[in-house]
């Protein structure tokens, strides 16, 4: 056998272990490497000149705010039509476009039952949509359940020329996650917010990341949250690093 | 990650740095050379970015890398000694695992364990041995490149052993 045949045997190896994400990991794993370190250290390294530019474009109060209004009333004007499209994946929505926008914006979430939830922004949605025309809100019986449902008004094309100007780097990733939870239930994307949040947190604390420390942080986010299986957590993160919803270090409240 | 540090595990040299190390680095390499020229990447052509990286860039980088630290190394023949080769002057005690493997005794060898395994020994045989390319090899045997794969990791169990002297 040649050397040529060797690194043949060695590359094909190679290629057997990487061929896809689960093979990596499980090969990764096998050899005592914690790849979310690595894959958080190498985010780390690349984007840091993101997070300067982001600090230096802080906004006012009020600019902040509208900023958000904006990005509300698109995932709005989105996934309105949807039946899963209710108050709190609307939240939840919302909080993942903000983690993956590049847009310095300032928010309050906190740990609520349902996973990140800023209460004071999502209380004055609702006036600010109608106050604009650009939705109707209201709450309707949906069979036993009472569900809220966002109403296009005739000014809703006038969002768009704002949500142009503010998001225009930021809109392919956006649309990725609204068409990632377009059809999602609530459940499953409050999960996601959820975990988001957690493995963030731990990021941010420069705690080694594993699938048993984020299970723990979930689970004593919230009581509600034992309704998610382990099994169910751990399918779930890694359908995250697939889609490649990995947080980097912004944090969860400021 | 993974291909990088397969790659260089199973070259059986040693290196100073540690090998996850070593494997997040080249990986990290690998992404900086794509994105000082992002335009080499063509979708038209592949349309696969992570098989971009790994084949013409990474591999790449892990060639060069070996063959830079074997060229570290100077082999010496012992006066009047024709039987042995001494390697001198390695810097982190590296040896070329080339050197140290009978090609002909480590293919029998190879052999010999999968003869119990007929579904290794044919993906074994044809491809190594018979030098068909992959795909070829995945039709003849009719099967799919995940059970390819599946079966060169293996086969790698096996050889393992019988490929690093020094472990």
């Amino acid at each position: 056998m040649s050397k040529e045949k060797l690194n043949r045997i060695i590359d094909d190896v190679a290629d057997a272990f990487s061929s896809d994400y689960t093979s990596s990991v499980e090969y990764l794993k096998s050899n005592d490497v914690d790849i979310d370190t690595f894959v958080a250290r190498g985010l780390a390294e690349l984007l840091p000149t993101k997070e300067i530019s982001s600090k230096k474009r802080k906004l006012s109060k009020s600019a902040n705010y509208f900023r958000r209004v904006v990005l509300a009333a698109e995932i709005a004007n989105k996934c309105y039509s949807e039946r899963t499209f209710g108050r709190v994946k609307f939240q939840k929505l919302l909080y993942l476009c903000e983690q993956v926008s590049d847009m310095p914006l300032q928010t309050n979430y906190t740990k609520q039952a349902a996973g990140p939830f800023d209460n004071k922004f999502m209380h004055t949605i609702t006036s600010e949509f109608k106050k604009k025309r650009w939705f109707n809100v209201e709450k309707i019986k949906d069979g036993k359940y009472t569900k809220v449902n966002y109403t296009p008004l005739e000014d809703i094309g006038g969002y768009k020329k704002y949500y142009e100007n503010y998001y225009s780097t930021d809109n392919s990733k956006i649309q990725f996650i609204i068409s990632l939870f377009h059809k999602s239930k609530t459940r499953e994307v409050e999960l996601v917010a959820t975990i988001y949040a957690c493995w963030q947190e731990i990021i941010s604390k420069g705690e080694k990341t594993s699938d048993e420390l984020i299970i723990k942080y979930v689970y004593d986010w919230a009581k509600e949250k034992k309704k998610f299986s382990q099994k169910e957590i751990i399918n779930k993160i890694s359908w995250m690093k697939e889609k490649g919803l990995i947080p980097s270090t912004k944090i969860l409240t400021e | 990650m993974a291909f990088a540090h397969s790659s260089l595990e199973e070259n059986g040299i040693r290196f100073k740095k540690n090998i996850k190390e070593l494997s997040y680095d080249f990986a990290m390499e690998t992404i900086r050379k794509y994105l000082e020229h992002p335009e080499k990447f063509d979708p038209e052509k592949n349309n696969d970015l992570v098989l971009y990286l790994k084949y013409n860039i990474l591999r790449q980088l892990i060639y060069n890398f070996k063959v830079k630290k074997s060229q570290q190394n100077e082999i010496l023949y012992e006066e009047g000694d024709n039987t042995h080769k001494k390697v001198v002057n390695y810097t982190i005690n590296e040896v070329d695992i080339h050197e140290r493997i009978d090609y002909e005794t480590a293919i029998d060898e190879i052999r010999e364990k999968l003869s119990h395994l007929p579904d290794l020994l044919d993906v074994f045989v044809l491809r190594i041995i018979k030098d068909y390319k992959r795909r070829e090899v995945c039709h003849e045997l009719g099967i799919t490149m995940p059970d390819y794969n599946n079966r060169i990791r293996r086969i790698k169990t096996v050889a393992k052993k019988i490929l690093s002297p020094l472990k």
